[in-house]
């Protein structure tokens, strides 16, 4: 896929809480090749944001990918277009391999070629994982090496839109820019990143955004 | 099965409960504070036992099919009634759920081996029905309260991860199918252990009070492998029903998972 191919946009956008309106976004656009950043005190929604986006709770207003409506497919087949990775990160797997390997599990991959061993070692290699190997226990992983393996199993999971929540919450600054690097790489292939977080954003993101009062607004 | 067992009188019916007043003393001296739960239930124990007696021996009396069906009915009820209020936070719409995933195996199990297995004349014919019913229906619900209370608390427990999978595209079935296999599991381990320890451990209810009141041990033994088997069978199929109905009501219609806050 070429950058710019892809589309993302939201329209009249109201993510609902427990019937509660909590985030709108009126008009909210992405292109493949962007990597959006969302920053906005604790609380204000930016989760719930994602949460949305992902068709993990409910929302009104419209959500497309290209021409392909969110509400016109089933949900499991949106969110395998539009993953989230929630925050915290939890291990899907007993050891690093087998977390990678877990959304091939599901039937919605059923067909999907398996990431091959090459191609693991050389994304936890990339993320500063690679002295574990594939067989390290995920339990004896810290917040922070846990944080950077869940990403690389949503990169291999080959969503096209991304959206990550709070990925460089506990991460130390050496690892934030190899998550950087491989974030850029991904969108470089036509895809779109969305991200979270508190603290400064990565220098490859080109689109920033705010919450206030319940509104997202970019911000140039 | 006549001859029967020697009569208790109210005399000794006192007696029995005196190791009751023994335990709630004991509770009540060491500050444990069961003692209130303890005398309660013990109460509410010996109240329905014998309103029990004197409605089967009203019920045996007059034998029409409708009362017995109608005393099944209730049964199931009660059953549901108590099964759900051992759920903690159960979600809305688990009432007519979980009284049809306790009639269908109860009831079919029990027509089936009364009908079939016992040759039972009339099918409706209180002295059997009422008894093998009361069991298979009893063990379901303890079986199934336990599935479901163990499945919402896992679900609610481990929504990181079952949020986690439902994002990468999984279905609703899939994200909580670890979940539900421990609470399958859970659920049925006392009949597991039932059917395993059998005539080793213990010597069942009921084979004990056929033995009491004169049957033949091994006629009452074939009995309680039957019983056995269907009071199994029908907890095994409630549980996996309760599964079913428990964890499609963890999601909305529009599969969003509900149970995370």
């Amino acid at each position: 896929m070429a950058p710019g191919d892809l589309s993302f946009t939201a329209e009249g956008l109201t993510v609902l809480l427990g019937g509660r309106e909590l985030v709108r976004a009126d008009s909210f656009s992405l292109a493949g090749g962007d990597i959006a950043w969302i920053s906005a005190p604790s609380g204000a929604g930016k989760s719930t944001f994602l949460r949305g986006l992902t068709r993990l709770i409910d929302t009104t207003g419209k959500i497309y990918m290209g021409d392909v409506k969110s509400d016109s497919i089933p949900a499991h087949l949106w969110r395998r277009k539009v993953t989230l990775l929630p925050f915290p990160p939890v291990p899907l797997g007993d050891t690093i391999e087998e977390d990678l390997l877990a959304p091939f599990k599901l039937s919605v991959r059923k067909g999907d070629p398996l990431p091959t061993q090459a191609l693991m070692l050389d994304y936890i290699e990339r993320c500063g994982l690679d002295n574990y190997g594939l067989k390290r226990d995920t339990d004896r992983l810290s917040q922070g090496e846990l944080a950077r393996l869940s990403i690389v199993r949503t990169l291999l999971s080959e969503p096209d839109v991304l959206l990550l929540d709070e990925p460089t919450a506990n991460v130390d600054d050496v690892s934030r820019e190899l998550l950087a690097e491989l974030v850029s790489a991904f969108a470089k292939g036509g895809r779109i990143v969305i991200a979270t977080g508190h603290s400064k954003p990565w220098s490859s993101v080109n689109r920033y955004f705010e919450i206030t009062d319940g509104e997202l607004r970019e911000r140039r | 099965m006549s001859g029967g067992a020697i009569p208790i009188s109210w005399v000794d019916m006192l007696l029995a409960s005196s190791f009751i007043f023994v335990s709630a003393a004991i509770s009540l001296f060491t500050g444990l504070g069961l003692h209130r739960s303890l005398l309660w239930a013990a109460l509410r124990g010996i109240l329905q036992l014998t309103m029990l007696g004197f409605a089967l021996r009203w019920i045996f009396s007059i034998s029409s099919p409708l009362i017995v069906l109608g005393f099944i009915a209730l049964m199931l009820v009660f059953a549901n009634h108590t099964m759900l209020s051992r759920v903690r936070r159960p979600p809305k719409g688990l009432y007519f759920r979980g009284l049809a995933a306790l009639a269908v195996p109860g009831v079919t199990v029990t027509f089936a081996v009364t009908t079939m297995v016992i040759g039972v004349d009339p099918a409706t014919d209180p002295r059997y029905l009422l008894p093998l019913a009361g069991m298979v229906i009893g063990n379901s619900m303890s079986a199934m309260s336990v599935v479901l209370d163990r499945l919402y608390s896992d679900l609610r427990a481990n929504s990181g991860r079952i949020a986690t999978l439902l994002a990468l595209g999984a279905k609703p079935r899939e994200a909580v199918w670890r979940e539900a296999q421990q609470a399958l599991r859970a659920g049925m381990i006392p009949t597991l252990n039932s059917m395993s320890a059998a005539g080793l451990v213990f010597i069942p209810g009921m084979m004990t009070g056929q033995i009491l009141s004169g049957t033949d041990p091994s006629i009452a033994a074939r009995y309680q492998v039957v019983i056995l088997l269907m009071i199994s069978a029908a907890t095994a199929m409630g549980s996996v029903l309760a599964i079913y109905i428990g964890y499609r009501r963890s999601f909305s219609a529009s599969d969003v998972f509900t149970l995370d806050r």
